[in-house]
């Protein structure tokens, strides 16, 4: 892009700016007008610490009185697991979450542009899905809510819906990305407000940003990840079980969007009956600009059902091109899972000296990363891998850097350099997330005597869709790892 | 947009309408760098004159020899920086392009929304400079002396800033 078009787009988005005419004339008013200061600073200085001490007394002296024979309380837990009473219960209705209702965090944050007042009153998140309780005043519509997270913007599709007279839900077909302690900071930025009918939007700015627990989810069991659907090549991307969906995304390749049928995936109980879907969506793969004759064969379909109650086999059904394949899923009743022990945390892994760079978009120097993967193994099929993975930690956030040989294409045959693929992921408490960078690195591997491996890595990874592919980063140095039973790849 | 450098040689301080003569063709780049800086019409109005109302009591220590603009749009750059800092600014106010009669950005371009979006979470000193050269077309010697850096620090920052906002420059920072 070159300084003509950055200027054009930098217009687009910043607006032309008109001059007013009579600014200089009203500097000039304001310079030649009487300069108020303050009569006597040192009394209102003194004023004013006297009633911040009478304010802050007047908000602890309570808290300190009672504190002396209070029975000391158990800390609340990380996660605000509070029953909900600031978010009506039409409202859970509305948003599919009354069985989850506890999980829903009350909050009591307003922002006020113009005369449109707008209430933050609830919000919960997982991995599939970010619902916001909105509260307004007056009741002028829909807020148009745009999400970040610790990473940046959060792009999908989204909805709406109405609760008790005033309030809206918005809900977002993605789950934000938690540090490690579970919890996701959001920007929640709202533009407009849209009348819920016929009616005049609104324009205005309004801001909140809330600190929201993300929902761990939970594993399905085993299910096969590529099947056929005729000529078409289906790839089962994710299959989750979060507190409040199911959620299941699938590539097909050979498929427009307009070939996938909006009944394109079914989830069935045990006794055959559909479960009630609340999400259903199917996209191109790539940016608008990059659709050509090839990627506009390849469609992205996200669908998710409220999460069954009951637990059992069910029967995801895939239909499409004159053909349907049907995968069983074993789904747990919620909560049912907790008492397997959670999963392994980056830090429950032993750390490794490291001497990692990552430049470009994701900049650090990795001097101690915490691998989850080291050595060299083999699956059914006998062929040779190697893969090295560490946890590690970048302004203030988790990652994890795989570098794997792909079996399909080459054999691990020992010390030696392969080229190979590479992976930068998020990190939630589950474990690698969502994959923002993607290439090709030249990974050499110079100590392979188990338990110890070491070696060298350089190469340059592209961004995916959630980071965007226009930004890079490029890995070198060299890595360490110390193979222990907890560790894979075997 | 380009200005010739204004330097003052002999403007006495003590005359508010000699001030606003001197600084009114400055006016237009103040007002438009602080619309880009804060989005908002009237809040780029009351940071200018703020900005103005400073610089006309700081006016002592401006050197004579200087140019003025890079001078005042310093002023006017800290001004909105106080402006954003404040708290109440980010909660209140933010209603954006309001006028009819200025080109308002719609929000039918996603492209445009997220690189609107962008803009505005930039730090201040990255939005800073690419403001400065791409809504106002400063040269980098006129950003670096805005922004107090050096001219390679200037190209630097605003390649920096470029890539945080996806819009891959065809020149390196070192260009």
């Amino acid at each position: 892009m070159n300084e003509t078009e950055i200027r054009e787009r930098l217009l687009e988005a910043v607006g032309e700016a008109r001059y007013p005419d009579d600014l200089p004339s009203r500097v000039q008013a304001q310079l030649k007008a009487p300069r108020r200061e303050p009569a006597h600073p040192r009394a209102i200085g003194l004023i004013a610490a006297i009633l911040a001490i009478a304010v802050v007394a007047a908000l602890f002296a309570p808290r300190l009185l009672t504190q002396r024979t209070a029975v000391p309380q158990p800390q609340p837990a990380a996660s605000p697991v509070t029953p909900n009473s600031a978010v009506p219960a039409q409202d859970l209705e509305a948003a599919h979450l009354t069985a989850v209702a506890s999980l829903v965090q009350p909050f009591h944050l307003h922002a006020q542009s113009g005369s449109q007042r707008i209430d933050l009153i609830g919000a919960y998140a997982d991995a599939a899905r970010t619902v916001l309780f909105f509260r307004m005043t007056p009741d002028a519509g829909m807020p148009m809510a745009s999400i970040d997270d610790a990473y940046g913007f959060l792009n999908a599709s989204s909805s709406g819906t109405r609760g008790v007279p005033g309030d809206y839900i918005f809900v977002l077909d993605a789950g934000p990305r938690p540090g490690i302690d579970g919890i996701a900071h959001l920007n929640v930025s709202i533009m407009g407000v849209q009348a819920f009918g016929p009616g005049p939007s609104i324009q205005g700015h309004w801001t909140f940003s809330p600190d929201v627990h993300v929902q761990a989810s939970e594993p399905t069991g085993a299910y096969p990840q590529h099947f056929a659907l005729g000529s078409w090549k289906v790839t089962l991307e994710v299959i989750e079980l979060t507190p409040s969906v199911v959620h299941v995304q699938a590539l097909i390749d050979g498929a427009t969007v307009g070939d996938v049928e909006q009944k394109f995936m079914t989830l069935l109980d045990p006794s055959g009956h559909e479960v009630r879907q609340i999400v259903g969506g199917a996209s191109v793969t790539v940016p608008k600009q990059q659709l050509n004759s090839t990627t506009y064969k390849s469609t992205r379909v996200n669908d998710q059902w409220e999460r069954p109650a009951a637990a059992g086999t069910y029967q995801l059904r895939v239909q499409g091109n004159n053909a349907s394949h049907v995968v069983s899923l074993e789904i747990l009743a919620p909560g049912a899972s907790n008492s397997k022990g959670g999963p392994l945390l980056p830090t429950d892994f032993p750390e490794a000296p490291e001497s990692l760079t990552l430049q470009g978009s994701l900049a650090t120097t990795i001097t101690t990363g915490r691998p989850s993967m080291c050595g060299a193994g083999s699956g059914p099929d006998g062929i040779m891998l190697f893969a090295f993975a560490t946890y590690f930690q970048a302004n203030g956030n988790w990652y994890w850097l795989e570098l794997s040989t792909d079996p399909s294409t080459q054999t691990f045959k020992g010390p030696a350099t392969y080229t190979i693929p590479a992976y930068i992921y998020t990190v939630n408490p589950m474990g690698p997330d969502q994959p923002l960078y993607k290439g090709t690195v030249q990974l050499t591997v110079s100590k392979a005597q188990a338990p110890d491996f070491d070696g060298a890595v350089q190469g340059t990874l592209s961004g995916l869709e959630v980071v965007g592919s226009q930004s890079q980063v490029t890995l070198s140095g060299t890595w360490t790892c110390h193979f222990t039973p907890n560790l894979g790849p075997g | 947009m380009s200005f010739a450098p204004v330097v003052v040689r002999d403007v006495s301080a003590g005359d508010e309408e000699e001030f606003v003569l001197l600084l009114e063709p400055l006016l237009p780049a103040a007002h438009r760098l602080a619309l880009g800086l804060l989005r908002s019409r009237s809040d780029a109005e009351d940071a200018v004159q703020s900005a103005v109302l400073n610089a006309w009591r700081n006016f002592g220590h401006f050197r004579r020899d200087s140019d003025l603009k890079p001078w005042l749009l310093t002023i006017v750059a800290n001004e909105c920086r106080r402006q954003r800092r404040n708290r109440w600014w980010s909660v209140l106010k933010g209603e954006g392009f309001t006028g009819s009669a200025e080109k308002v950005p719609t929000a039918a371009d996603p492209a445009i929304t997220d690189l609107r979006r962008a803009l505005y979470r930039l730090p201040h000193d990255q939005r800073l400079v690419v403001i400065l050269r791409y809504y106002l077309d400063l040269s980098f010697e006129e950003i670096a002396q805005t922004a107090g850096i050096s001219i390679k620090a200037a190209k630097s920052r605003t390649y920096r800033a470029l890539e945080r906002l996806r819009l891959s420059p065809e020149v390196s920072p070192d260009e």
